[in-house]
């Protein structure tokens, strides 16, 4: 987050060989002495908290807010999750199950869903939480402040009868159940309004207890809650800014979890009091080229590009390899992933042919605009560029902030080459579709035919097996075309305390904590 | 006296106001905006143009100032967008952290160079002048976030002395907020220190090798009562302005040291709030920074003039 983290994290290693040393010599501290010193802390900040169970989670940033509605942050909806329940709710494996809704049915023609809710669900303020309450929560998602109103303006909401909840489409959409499983489509107390962001109201397993700005957020149990009460009483949400400081933490037991950097994975990875959660993202990394630039126009030059990069060797050294190099832009995890990362291996010789061809044998000079907020982007965008130097292609890098980056770069399209990520999504098609000519998430400016026309099929398709093909085949095409350099689905590794049992990580940004336990 | 002081009083509003102006246009003119920003990658060049009409980004930018400067005046600050309170609220909590931690790093610093100052600047030379000067190089030399890593390192990893990080409010535990404290106040001191510690070295060996000194010795005075009354009382007004210089530096936040720590002061505030562009949390804590060292000048301004009557008369 800062400029001088590129210097820090020089630092930071003789740091881990300082940690390093101090285990050695054998002043490691035991676990006697870290029960006794948490308990020391937890007496000097609240005495009746001896009892509890209280799980602390190590976080970067604050969130921006506590309204999942009114946010695009990861780190906000991750929270959120805990406050908040959606209608239905994905597991591990990316399968839809109940949540709010206890069943549902779809019309024959696709275009109505129709939502049984859990009886006599209450939000954590004592309102009633009836279909009613949910339809207004999700007209309040279509109000132009919310950030998702592409996604769900094509649904209209009808509350049926207390419990019953009618979501009508005008076009068939195959993804429509999904869309109501995502952190944002959680179901608000609208009557809160807008003191939602620090005063959240949900009906989720846990309530805000007290949010100390750049410090702490503190979740407490809800006792109102519907579902099966969660073994956790307390989530604690420690703000720690600087890698080190979340390191020695972790280690003297301040923090019971957190989600660790790749350096910091290596530094513990010896370490038995720790376990460590890992699972692919369902992201997608890569680098982007403008198709709006004349030589970026030209697929030779595109594969130029994707020749000229060794793309494990970028994985290791910016990501000490905790990623899985793709071809195409589609995470493993999700249905119908083809291994397409082969398409065009490291070879910087073809990458000159196919350049001379193009008529770039003297070379070409290329921007590249790197967001400075995601040092790892910034870090992978330097590699590329040096490995794109010596097949005689000049980039000239210049390092914007996020909210620049996002105004220029994304939204202005003001660039030939930048270094990105997307999160994943749980249905293929709104991962796929800002490929699409017309899509306002367009960014690369590609345009194809074959691939328009297959989008569209998708979109009308309701065998499965069929709507599995043509995802295949657009991925293929994607390999082909390479409107982007495709990097990897980033393995992202939780660092948790042998106590946490039970976290997971699931496809989309949440953490589910009701299903987490401490064991003793 | 009187007039001088309320010269400078009209001068400090004076810097405050463009302070706040230069904080706003800049602001304004770099690029990205809170729009883009809550909407994300996803939004629709429609529901940003709606979301930046909410936000009040599309009325004129004279109106949008003034509207500011008129809630300052009445004492109100606006709504900080980012954690949705008042901006006031979320800079009392951000501002004790700030004023304690550079409290603590200057009376450290001033201790330190003080002491080592004022003996090696009588005994020049000496091996205690090689310390200091020692002293003086690597505290000039060092970069404060590393020293605060090696710091945390051996006195919270190693020796548990001190909590690795976080901040206890002086109210809550005055010795916890101490101990919290401590790590931080030390790495920033040592920056301080450095250039104090000369300051202070240099002007004691300037007094003590003054004539005057000689007519001292001729009075027949003790050695103490000479340094401490002839020496002491001249040579210290300007490293005592100097280290309220530097503590006016302090408030204006320590971003690194306050990240490393995890405290919540101002410096991260700052940070947090222009990367977020939440504007009116930036013009507060811009003008809380401001106000300080406006505030701190004139303090040290009315000390020299106190100990310095050649001073007063030449202020208008």
């Amino acid at each position: 987050m800062f400029s001088q983290k590129v210097t820090r994290r020089e630092v930071l290693g003789g740091a881990l060989a300082f940690l390093a040393l101090a285990g050695l010599s054998g002043c490691n501290d035991t676990p006697e002495q870290k029960d006794g010193q948490q308990g020391n802390q937890t007496d000097a900040t609240s005495a009746s908290s001896s009892d509890q169970k209280v799980l602390k989670m190590g976080i970067g940033v604050d969130p921006d807010g506590l309204d999942p509605q009114r946010t695009a942050a990861a780190a906000t909806l991750e929270i959120t999750a805990n406050l908040y329940d959606t209608l239905v709710e994905v597991t591990v494996d990316g399968d839809i199950i109940p949540a709010l809704a206890k069943s549902w049915d779809v019309s024959e023609d696709g275009l109505t869903l129709t939502f049984t809710l859990q009886d006599g669900v209450t939000f954590s303020n004592g309102n009633p939480c009836d279909a009613n309450a949910c339809v207004a929560s999700f007209e309040r998602l279509l109000d132009p402040a919310s950030p998702k109103i592409s996604q769900y303006s094509g649904y209209t909401f009808e509350a049926l009868d207390e419990t019953t909840l009618a979501v009508h489409t005008k076009t068939l959409n195959v993804s429509a159940l999904s869309d109501f499983a995502y952190a944002w489509a959680a179901v608000v107390d609208v009557t809160a309004g807008e003191k939602l962001s620090s005063q959240p109201v949900g009906t989720g397993p846990y309530k805000l207890d007290v949010w100390t700005p750049q410090q702490k957020v503190v979740l407490v149990r809800n006792e109102k809650y519907w579902g099966q009460k969660p073994d956790i009483d307390r989530i604690e949400f420690t703000v720690l800014p600087d890698s080190t400081s979340q390191l020695v933490s972790l280690r003297k037991g301040e923090i019971d979890l957190l989600m660790g950097t790749s350096e910091q994975v290596e530094a513990l990875q010896d370490d038995t009091t720790f376990q460590f959660i890992q699972a692919p993202q369902n992201g997608v990394q890569l680098m982007a080229m403008n198709s709006e630039n004349k030589a970026l126009a030209d697929v030779r030059v595109r594969k130029a590009i994707n020749y000229a990069v060794n793309k494990q060797e970028l994985i290791d050294s910016v990501w000490w390899g905790q990623g899985i190099a793709i071809g195409s832009h589609y995470p493993v995890m999700l249905k119908g992933y083809i291994d397409c990362s082969n398409t065009y291996p490291y070879d910087p010789e073809k990458a000159k042919t196919l350049l001379k061809e193009a008529g770039y044998e003297n070379g070409l000079t290329l921007n590249m605009r790197l967001p400075k907020d995601y040092q790892m982007y910034v870090d992978a965008g330097q590699i590329i560029a040096d490995a794109l130097k010596k097949v005689g292609i000049t980039c000239k890098v210049e390092i914007l902030e996020w909210a620049a980056w996002l105004d220029e770069v994304y939204t202005g399209r003001k660039y030939d080459l930048t270094v990105v990520g997307h999160t994943g999504r749980l249905d293929p098609i709104t991962l796929l579709a800002r490929y699409e000519s017309t899509s306002s998430e367009n960014y690369m400016n590609f345009s194809n035919e074959e691939l328009d026309k297959m989008l569209a099929q998708y979109r009308t398709e309701l065998d499965e097996e069929k709507r599995i093909a043509i995802v295949q085949d657009i991925e293929t095409l994607l390999a082909q075309e390479v409107p982007a350099l495709y990097i990897q689905d980033p393995i992202t590794t939780y660092i948790a305390a042998q106590k946490v049992q039970g976290f997971a990580m699931y496809p989309i940004d949440i953490y589910q904590f009701k299903y987490v336990t401490l064991s003793e | 006296m009187l007039k001088v002081v309320a010269y400078r009083c009209g001068a400090a509003l004076a810097v405050l106001f463009v302070c706040s102006l230069m904080a706003f246009c800049i602001l304004r003119v770099a690029p990205g905006d809170a729009a883009t920003l809550i909407l994300g990658q996803e939004a629709t060049p429609q529901a940003v143009e709606t979301m930046r009409q909410e936000l009040g980004l599309n009325t004129p930018l004279v109106q949008q100032y003034f509207g500011w400067l008129g809630g300052v005046l009445t004492g109100n600050l606006g709504e900080s967008r980012l954690y949705a309170m008042p901006v006031t609220g979320v800079i009392a909590q951000a501002f004790p952290v700030t004023l304690l931690l550079s409290l603590y790093a200057t009376a450290l610093a001033l201790v330190i160079s003080l002491g080592f100052g004022i003996a090696a600047g009588l005994h020049p030379n000496s091996w205690v002048d090689v310390v200091a000067r020692i002293l003086t190089q690597f505290g000039s030399a060092m970069p404060a976030f590393w020293l605060a890593i090696m710091l945390m390192l051996f006195f919270s990893s190693y020796l548990e002395w001190f909590p690795v990080s976080g901040y206890v409010p002086l109210q809550e535990d005055p010795l916890g907020c101490i101990a919290s404290l401590t790590l931080p106040a030390c790495a920033l001191a040592a920056g301080e220190c450095g250039v104090l510690l000369r300051t202070v070295r240099n002007s004691v060996l300037e007094a003590a090798s003054h004539d005057s000194m000689l007519s001292t010795q001729v009075k027949g005075l003790t050695r103490v009562r000479v340094i401490c009354i002839y020496i002491l009382k001249g040579a210290l007004v300007a490293p005592v302005t100097s280290a309220g210089m530097q503590m006016a530096k302090l408030l204006g936040g320590t971003v690194a040291i306050e990240s490393i720590f995890a405290l919540p002061g101002l410096g991260r505030l700052l940070l947090t709030s222009v990367e977020q562009r939440d504007l009116m949390l930036v013009l507060g804590v811009v003008i809380v920074i401001a106000a300080c060292i406006v505030l701190v000048n004139l303090l040290c301004d009315l000390v020299i003039m106190a100990l310095n009557p050649g001073a007063r008369q030449k202020q208008p």
